[in-house]
């Protein structure tokens, strides 16, 4: 099932849920596209999973409600399970089962049956990579290959919406770089994907969107370039003068957009509220002014920078 | 070409790329496989998994080994009377006894932990956002305990043969031993998923295991001393097969075991199903259908047997069974999905005779009520055409056993309707309430008779015991309540008001209206089901749908 761009396959609207007098998901709201990677970025306790669980119809909203590919999961949630495909955060295998027992139990839950289950089978198997280990009992398996088997789980029905929570928890960085590479082809293929993970370099790789969630309420939201040119504010410049650095140090002093010189030997380091073309034109002007510039750098936020900018570390 | 489509080395698949091959077993495996296609998904998923468990293997062997043993044992204790004489019933008995234990105790048993396991290690949740309905869910596990019943009695069966070739067991008898163990492990199963339903918290289910355990040893103790004290006598039920009574009273018997088999699988797929799914109207039309058989049979019993008793069996049971399943029922929350507010009736006839079918406290309260009296004027109705007695007496029990639900009930409702606002009631706090309330309305008037005329007369039936349902029934069945007029008429002032309290409260569940199926579903059922989608028609009678509500 593959979506036009515009398509819009998850809605969350004013979504609330309240544990007692604990405001899990409170107020949230947001749209994701059709084939569009959205991270879900928040610290421990922000609400993510029980955001995650009320799509994938494990919970219930105390107020408001969220849609896939139109549905609502208060309401229609059997239309919705048929378009999506959840991976918790936890393994959830059954004792004296192998992988291929486990993926076909699953095919047949979602109502494949004859020559359509078993080509579903044979492409989710050679999809994770699991093709040589179809006898070998789950309890054997490794954390990273568990983490495939599930994936393959979520995904045996072929479904337009796949929600992965934590799905890099634990793994090592090879598994984690295989699935980094199966999120990718999966986002290739149309799919929209919503991903939390607290590997944040990880997000800001493979998500085009992310949205930040601390205490029940969703604090930005955007592409991660987007993000980070808004939380940006004054980006760090570290530049390495050869010869006049006091002189040099004079004259970006007496510029408006400078901020916070100070001097280290050869090294200088300013801040500024300019963009990146501001910083071209700050090195073509001490160019011209003669200065032997040797080493002019700036320091970028990162998604991480931002998350911890943007969130306080609260936890409910 | 997407990813999933990625072609692969059919090695990973068993059975996968192997050629056609058209000798028997290949067709007869053929066969198979296309029946496995039809099969419920956790059935087969537990009987893969159930072929492979220590557990299982360890208790066939142990029942293989201890009938065989059993065998060996009692033929040589028996010797040489087994030639002349009657010894097959006692070999039969302790078979019955063997197969009783893994049949009334292991299988039933194994149905709870299966499904509580299931939701204490998440995997539960993962077949929840399968497309497998929750009955699905109920009825694989229930399967599971069929399919293992039965191959515990494959393990028993040629023993259980063996004794018919010897004197004292006739076919029959074996025939409606194995008939009763199936039934009851059924049964038993049923229960037991229910159970299993009730409660998420692990400590609670730590709780219930341990009283589904010890309902279980009960079960099977029972199933061991009937054997053991009328197997063992002897049985031949030729001549029974005879008698048109016997057949009408296994069949009574059996319609009954269906309905409440049928009312736990509903009542356990409700408690698993989806918070806004319509979990109630399946149930009620169970309980109903329940109830209209279990009144068919008794008014053919009383009439059969002409006797008083019968019908004061009957007045008592309806009366319990309702205040039971009334319990459950008013402990449902007030407030209607979108989802159920889709289907609601909403012809003239349909909202006046089907509301009280609906999700929904209020409704449940009036649903009991009224059974409960449509029971009691049955019972009346019996009564009166047999004439078998004092109609005075009897009037006056059955409309105590009617006063005593509708109080109660409404009470309890009015106390679920609270707490409704703070938790999520499910099956087992309704039911514990109503519970303690019916408790509470014996212990009180006691205690209060006890501290009013002192310990000498407290043992005798006073006014103060209008809110004793149990000693007031008790008092009425003697025929003793004439004397105490009071109690009725009290009870019938309470009654009534709780009544008309409780119905004020339902007005709001009643004025609820089909809400309009949102366009996305619409169109999504058009696609899926071309065929089957029919355009609504114009409204032309009172069974015809009225104009959907669109909020």
């Amino acid at each position: 099932m593959i979506h036009s761009a515009a398509v819009v396959t998850i809605e969350l609207r004013k979504l609330h849920r309240f544990f007692g007098s604990t405001k899990a998901v409170d107020d949230i709201s947001f749209e994701v596209t059709a084939g569009t990677v959205f991270g879900f970025i928040g610290p421990n306790g922000a609400g993510k999973t029980t955001s995650m669980r009320i799509l994938a119809t494990l919970d219930q909203p105390t107020y408001g409600d969220a849609f896939v590919d139109g549905f609502s999961v208060v309401n229609d949630p059997d239309r919705v399970r048929k378009r999506l495909g959840f991976m918790p955060d936890y393994f959830g295998t059954y004792p004296n089962v192998n992988c291929y027992e486990y993926l076909d139990f699953f095919a047949r839950a979602y109502g494949l049956a004859g020559t359509e289950r078993k080509q579903a089978l044979a492409r989710t198997m050679g999809f994770t990579k699991l093709d040589g280990l179809a006898r070998k009992p789950i309890e054997g398996l490794s954390k990273g290959m568990k983490q495939r088997l599930c994936l393959g789980r979520a995904m045996i029905h072929d479904p337009s919406v796949l929600i992965l929570d934590e799905p890099a928890a634990g793994l090592d960085p090879r598994a984690r770089i295989q699935l980094r590479e199966m999120i990718r082809e999966l986002a290739a293929e149309g799919k929209t994907l919503l991903i939390s993970s607290h590997i944040l370099t990880e997000l800001a790789e493979i998500c085009d969107q992310v949205g930040i969630i601390e205490q029940g309420q969703l604090l930005a939201m955007g592409s991660v370039d987007d993000i980070q040119k808004e939380q940006r504010g004054q980006s760090e410049v570290r530049m390495r003068v050869l010869r006049d650095v006091e002189q040099a140090a004079n004259y970006l002093g007496q510029r408006d957009d400078v901020d916070n010189l100070r001097t280290d030997g050869e090294l200088l380091f300013f801040t500024h509220k300019g963009d990146r073309e501001m910083h071209v034109q700050i090195l073509k002007d001490l160019v011209d002014q003669n200065f032997a510039i040797a080493e002019f750098a700036s320091h970028e936020k990162s998604l991480e920078d931002v998350f911890m900018q943007i969130t306080a570390g609260i936890v409910q | 070409m997407s990813s999933l489509d990625t072609p692969i080395s059919d090695s990973a698949i068993p059975d996968a790329g192997n050629r056609r091959d058209t000798s028997t077993w290949a067709r007869w495996d053929e066969w198979m496989e296309s029946v496995g296609e039809r099969l419920n998904p956790i059935l087969v998923k537990e009987a893969r998994q159930a072929l492979k468990s220590r557990q299982f293997g360890m208790t066939f062997s142990l029942l293989l080994i201890f009938v065989w043993g059993w065998s060996l044992l009692g033929v040589s204790y028996k010797m040489p009377h087994i030639y002349y004489s009657a010894q097959g019933s006692y070999m039969l008995a302790g078979y019955a006894v063997l197969l009783g234990v893994p049949l009334l105790l292991v299988v039933p048993f194994n149905a709870f932990r299966s499904l509580a396991n299931e939701r204490e290690d998440g995997t539960f949740e993962l077949v929840t956002i399968s497309t497998l309905t929750s009955r699905q869910i109920i009825t694989g596990k229930l399967g599971s305990a069929v399919l293992q019943m039965l191959i515990y009695f494959s393990a028993t069966s040629p023993c259980m043969a063996f004794t018919y070739m010897l004197r004292g067991v006739d076919m029959i008898a074996i025939l409606m031993l194995l008939y009763f163990a199936c039934l009851s492990c059924v049964l038993l199963s049923c229960a037991a998923l229910m159970l299993a339903t009730v409660t998420r918290s692990q400590q609670w289910n730590i709780l219930i295991s341990v009283v589904v355990l010890g309902g279980l040893f009960m079960a099977t103790a029972a199933w061991c001393a009937i054997c053991m004290n009328d197997i063992r006598r002897g049985v031949s039920l030729a001549d029974e097969l005879r008698d048109l009574d016997f057949w009408l009273w296994h069949l009574s018997i059996l319609t009954m075991a269906i309905c409440l088999g049928v009312f736990f699988i509903t009542a356990a797929a409700a408690q698993i199903s989806f918070e806004s799914d319509n979990r109630s109207t399946k149930l009620r039309i169970v309980i109903f259908v329940s109830q209209v058989l279990m009144t068919g049979w008794f008014t053919y019993f009383c009439f059969q047997s002409s006797d008083r008793v019968m019908l004061i069996y009957y007045a008592v049971t309806t009366g319990g069974l309702w205040f039971v399943f009334g319990a459950l029922m008013v402990g449902e929350r007030a407030s209607l999905s979108p989802r159920v507010k889709r289907s609601l009736p909403q012809t003239f006839f349909g909202r006046m005779f089907l509301t009280w079918f609906n999700p929904g406290a209020g409704t449940g309260y009036v649903f009991a009520t009224s059974n409960v009296f449509v029971s009691m004027f049955v019972a009346m109705a019996i009564f009166r055409a047999l004439r078998t007695g004092n109609d005075y007496g009897f009037g006056l029990l059955v409309l105590m056993i009617y006063l005593y639900v509708v109080f109660y009930l409404g009470i309890g409702r009015i106390i679920m309707l609270v707490t409704n606002k703070y938790v999520n009631a499910g099956l087992a706090l309704p039911f514990l309430v109503h519970a303690l309330l019916s408790v509470i309305g014996i212990v009180i008037p006691l205690a209060i008779q006890n501290w009013w005329f002192g310990a000498a007369d407290a043992r005798l039936y006073s006014t103060v015991q209008f809110l004793n349902w149990a000693w007031t029934i008790q008092t009425a069945n003697r025929g003793e309540l004439e004397g105490f007029l009071l109690v009725p008429v009290i009870m019938g002032v309470l009654a009534f008001v709780i009544y008309q309290l409780n119905l004020l409260l339902t007005s709001i569940e009643v004025k609820s209206v089909r809400m309009a199926t949102p366009e996305r579903v619409v169109a999504d059922d058009r696609e899926l089901h071309p065929e089957r989608f029919v355009e609504p028609k114009r409204r032309s009678s009172p069974w015809d749908d009225e104009e959907e509500s669109s909020g």
